[in-house]
């Protein structure tokens, strides 16, 4: 192989897988903590700094859903890590690889050197914490159906029926409850909003939540959150979901600290 | 209440890793097919690739992809229903189309009402499939490979003789409902098209109806009318019985000594008005029975094969 074409063979091949954004001045080695346990280290540019490993130039992909989730859980893991060190980071997503070097990185950094050093100072301090609220099922039927004169005479129209016969008047029933269910949840989802949003920096409803804890199956997701919230209001948040929390036939969940994935913006880097 | 981080639930961490987070400047990263950073494989062997293909891509998507579906479908229109339609189950479907060479599931919202089922794709709008209640005749549930996976869909015969192939989350229910609102009984064994069993070279189908055959006592059984399809190729007339496609009647066209269409007495379980199509050969006869235009279009067609008339001869029973 002649010289040019290593030259260009290690061109291609070369990628940064990058973790996150942090602030430091210092090149240094987090160890091999990283994906498939590859040495994790920092490439700055004046105070700021990418936290990466050396892969190829080509993402990580595979069939294997429990391998895609331990790498996950290793990138995740290096984000704990460099937020314990360097304080809030800007986190990436998961398989965001730089085409190139460590220069290719640096002057990435430089070139966006502005926005991300912005970013970093918006969020100092600052970590991202997620606030699902649940509500039991019967308990809120039973408040929608109490709330409505036309579905509470539907109801007893059922009850009276013989089981066969009601069939069809009962999927109507399930269907209009279910109608109603949707503007109550947004209804709620508003008030518990405002009552959070005295307390966070920023808040943001999320739409689709993809997984509900074993624990929680029971019940009925009305709302959930993520908020942005300064370290030391973090107390008076939970002060606050634990009053909705103590509430008759509601159940909050409250996870964090997370970095800012959120809150990140992903339309400008 | 204090915020937790259970290192056991990892959904979190999917969902804020998958979804979330910094994502690179397009001339910086690598790309899949102009797909951002991760490969569709990545994201199918998170989601399944099942849920991908039934809610469709969108929802596994980039948030910026997300944001501009739903802007972009903001005007959905809904679903068209008539005054006083009730709808019964409302949930997501596709339906098997085949077109010629062009085979795929088309998904939308499945909607069962009062008196119909619908297939309707909110945008571009378009009624997908569409089937009043009275015309459905019989329900199948089969099992059916999808993607490596199996899975139940719900096989729909109609009285034009078609069948359509539909899937939702809860076929079970979906059958069950059908049945309850049209409230007769139906079918539970249904002849897939694609199993019909494909004619010897050279041999054409001419003709092709639903017809009834009227069946020839067999032990207990006294003559019984059975639902089924009567077929005139070039070399033969053969019915198939609806139930489990198989062929009943048989006779090769030179052996036909007649045809005819009129009332006859003494057919068991018809009117004495109704016309039926009698068909003699050497051995036998054969009745069939359906809609008189049906019955006289056969008629012709099997006349027209050969160079006069045939009329039946009166076959002495033995």
């Amino acid at each position: 192989m002649s010289e040019a074409e290593l030259a260009r063979e290690t061109e291609v091949t070369q990628g940064r897988y990058a973790y996150c954004i942090i602030s430091g001045a210092d090149e240094m080695s987090l160890g091999n903590i990283g994906i498939e346990h590859a040495e994790v280290y920092t490439v700055s540019h004046k105070d700021i700094a990418a936290v990466v490993h050396a892969c190829q130039s080509q993402p990580y992909e595979s069939r294997d859903e429990n391998k895609v989730k331990e790498w996950i859980l290793s990138h995740n893991n290096v984000i704990d890590k460099a937020s314990e060190r360097f304080g809030t980071v800007l986190p990436f997503s998961f398989d965001a690889i730089v085409k190139g070097d460590d220069d290719t990185v640096k002057d990435w950094l430089s070139k966006d050197y502005e926005k991300l050093k912005q970013e970093l100072d918006k969020l100092r301090g600052k970590a991202e914490y997620t606030v699902q609220i649940f509500c039991d099922q019967n308990r809120l039927t039973d408040k929608i159906v109490g709330e409505n004169q036309g579905l509470r005479e539907l109801k007893e129209k059922i009850e009276k029926m013989p089981k066969r016969a009601a069939y069809l008047l009962q999927r109507k029933f399930e269907l209009q409850v279910k109608d109603a269910y949707n503007v109550m949840r947004v209804k709620l989802a508003e008030e518990f909003a405002s009552k959070i949003k005295e307390h966070v920096e920023e808040v943001k409803v999320e739409e689709k939540v993809s997984h509900v804890p074993e624990s929680y199956k029971d019940k009925k997701l009305i709302a959930a959150f993520s908020c942005l919230v300064h370290k030391e209001k973090v107390k008076r948040l939970g002060e606050v979901l634990g009053g909705i929390n103590s509430q008759e036939g509601y159940a909050v969940r409250f996870t964090g600290p997370w970095a800012p994935f959120s809150f990140v913006n992903l339309e400008e880097i | 209440m204090e915020p937790r981080r259970l290192e056991c639930d990892i959904n979190d961490v999917l969902d804020k890793l998958l979804n979330k987070g910094l994502v690179l400047n397009a001339d910086l990263i690598i790309s899949v097919a102009g797909i951002p950073l991760l490969g569709v494989n990545l994201r199918a062997a998170i989601a399944g690739m099942e849920t991908m293909l039934e809610y469709g891509m969108m929802e596994a998507w980039d948030k910026s992809i997300r944001e501009w579906y739903n802007k972009e479908f903001a005007g959905r229109v809904e679903a068209p229903l008539a005054n006083g339609e009730e709808v019964i189950i409302r949930t997501f479907g596709s339906i098997w189309s085949s077109e010629g060479v062009i085979n795929a599931w088309k998904p939308g919202f499945l909607y069962l009402t009062n008196n119909r089922l619908f297939l309707w794709r909110k945008e571009p709008p378009e009624m997908l499939f569409e089937v009043s209640l009275d015309k459905i005749e019989g329900l199948m549930i089969k099992k059916e490979n999808h993607f490596k996976k199996e899975r139940d869909e719900l096989y729909l015969q109609f009285d034009c003789g078609e069948v359509a192939r539909i899937h939702v989350s809860n076929v079970t229910e979906l059958k069950q409902t059908i049945k309850m609102i049209v409230g007769k009984e139906l079918e539970n064994r249904i002849v897939i098209p694609s199993e019909r069993t494909p004619l010897p070279k050279g041999e054409e189908i001419i003709k092709e109806e639903k017809l009834w055959y009227l069946f020839p006592a067999q032990g207990i059984l006294g003559e019984t009318w059975r639902p089924g399809r009567l077929c005139l190729t070039n070399k033969r007339l053969f019915w198939v019985y609806r139930v489990d496609n198989q062929k009943m009647f048989e006779v090769p066209l030179d052996k036909v000594t007649g045809v005819n269409v009129k009332a006859r007495v003494s057919v068991p379980g018809i009117k004495a008005e109704d016309k039926v199509l009698n068909v003699t050969y050497d051995g036998g006869r054969a009745l069939f029975y359906g809609k008189a235009e049906k019955l006289c279009e056969m008629e012709s067609a099997i006349q027209e094969i050969f160079p006069k008339p045939l009329v039946p001869s009166i076959v002495r029973k033995t």
